[in-house]
């Protein structure tokens, strides 16, 4: 009859009517078989007490005990205290009650689990992200011949731009990437150029050879759609020749102090990870530099910056910013103001991409009032 | 609050093509207000040449290029193909700078791919 475990109410009622009959059939006993005189007070007052403890026992069984039982798991949920599942099978008020508590407390138990997960996962990109800044390098070398002024200024996720100076064989390199997107697989790409790219200076006699290698270990090894623009100098130290390969980076700026002229020439080739073999596309190729001369390097962060207005830095705002600073400053100084004209630019708008700003100048006497002070390659402006 | 990127898209005659059209900027934020709807489109395709018509496209960076890359990607996979047309001359010179014309065609219009096929 579970129509009436359905309710309490009726249940209780359904109980009273029964005992309403048997005590109706017992009265109707001693009306109609016995006399009435042989039924004394004290018996009818036994019924009485009979029928309210029958009364107290099914309230107490039906509704106290399993309600106290409900109450006392939801009182412990609500102070903090550990509590239990309710498990019963009662289709009543009460059964709707546990079985209402136990959803809310799994529902609990799985929002809770998500936060971990979720502050769990944070922890692990940001570490993540603390050990891509940690791979790049925090300074910039001194470079014979060369002043080098490299700034980088991270947005908050990981992934993004690609920096390193190291010298192997006579020769320096100097190379400026950028992963395409953020997060953790443009992350990890990016700690795989960086490490390939100096083993690779170890065993190969120049950039192409470099950026050949690695292409080719990169593409058979991510599978996702992902690809890496770069731009690699490299500086011979003994001949002091300049020379670059490209992959479908950003232009190279150069700044020629004789004419005032900045020259923006793309770097060509194909971005790494496009292709299985890039040993086709990309190449090796010199730029002639007379001493004064800059060359400057960056990320698309830069030019793709905006105002408050939603109004992009742009290539010509770079080249404008580069011929007055390289007229005016050593490598230092044009990194500087450039990097302060660009975070004047964006006023209060969000950085939404990572910004490296790599400077060059072809000083071949190492000028003492020039030599780079601070070669930190964290953002000045 | 206005959408950075927008996309409608028509068949081609009736040889199955279909061609997508945007409209805004492909970085990430245009890309985050149409991926369900571009999605659905790579998804339901059933010809051979996907061709993007970017004569309304304003801007794209790495980034956008990047989606492209894994759509072709997707496309490739099934035998199928991704065509672009009619760049404005920022978005031409960001394909240019990367390299992406070695790998997927580039038609200064429409016709122009029409034509050639």
């Amino acid at each position: 009859m579970k129509f009436i475990d359905k309710s309490i109410t009726r249940k209780f009622i359904f109980n009273l009517v029964i005992l309403g009959l048997v005590v109706a059939g017992i009265a109707g006993y001693f009306l109609f078989f016995k006399d009435m005189k042989t039924v004394s007070l004290t018996l009818v007052l036994v019924g009485v007490v009979v029928i309210l403890v029958l009364v107290g026992v099914f309230v107490y069984l039906n509704i106290s005990k399993p309600l106290s039982s409900v109450l006392f798991q939801v009182q412990a949920l609500l102070t903090g205290k550990p509590y239990k599942k309710i498990y019963t099978d009662r289709l009543d008020e009460i059964g709707v009650l546990a079985y209402f508590f136990n959803q809310v407390t799994k529902g609990f138990k799985e929002v809770s689990g998500d936060l971990k997960d979720r502050e769990r996962m944070i922890d692990e990109l940001d570490l993540a992200a603390q050990l891509q800044r940690d791979i790049l390098p925090l300074e910039s070398p001194f470079v014979d011949g060369l002043q080098v002024v490299v700034k980088n200024k991270p947005a908050t996720e990981v992934g993004g731009d690609n920096f390193d100076i190291y010298t192997a064989k006579d020769k320096t390199y100097i190379y400026l990437g950028d992963v395409t997107g953020h997060g953790v697989a443009a992350g990890l790409m990016m700690t795989m150029v960086n490490s390939l790219a100096t083993v690779f200076a170890d065993s190969c006699n120049n950039a192409y050879e470099i950026m050949v290698n690695v292409n080719k270990y990169i593409k058979s090894h991510i599978k996702k759609a992902m690809f890496m623009t770069m731009v690699m100098l490299c500086f011979d130290n003994k001949t002091k020749k300049l020379t670059f390969v490209g992959a479908g980076h950003e232009h190279i700026l150069i700044y020629r102090h004789t004419t005032g002229v900045v020259e923006a020439i793309l770097s060509g080739g194909i971005a790494l990870g496009m292709l299985p073999d890039n040993s086709k596309v990309i190449k090796e190729r010199e730029i002639i530099l007379e001493d004064g001369d800059f060359v400057v390097l960056y990320s698309d962060g830069i030019t793709e910056a905006r105002s408050s207005t939603e109004e992009l830095y742009g290539l010509e705002r770079l080249k404008t910013a580069v011929k007055e600073y390289a007229s005016q400053y050593s490598a230092e100084g044009v990194n500087y103001h450039i990097a302060k004209d660009v975070t004047t630019f964006m006023g209060s708008h969000k950085q939404d991409d990572d910004m490296t700003l790599i400077v060059m100048k072809r000083d071949s006497k190492n000028t003492a009032t020039e030599a780079v002070k601070d070669h930190s390659t964290t953002w000045a402006g | 609050m206005q959408k950075h990127l927008s996309l409608s898209v028509e068949k081609i005659g009736e040889t199955g093509d279909v061609l997508v059209k945007f409209n805004g900027e492909f970085d990430k934020a245009g890309h985050d207000e149409i991926k369900e709807e571009l999605g659905k489109v790579v998804d339901d395709f059933k010809g051979m040449t996907l061709v993007f018509d970017l004569t309304d496209l304003k801007f794209i960076n790495s980034e956008g290029i990047g989606y492209f890359m894994e759509i072709r990607t997707h496309l490739v996979t099934d035998g199928k193909k991704l065509v672009l047309v009619a760049a404005n001359a920022h978005v031409a010179d960001v394909f240019n700078a990367i390299g992406i014309m070695e790998i997927m065609p580039i038609f200064n219009t429409l016709s122009d791919y029409i034509n050639k096929k």
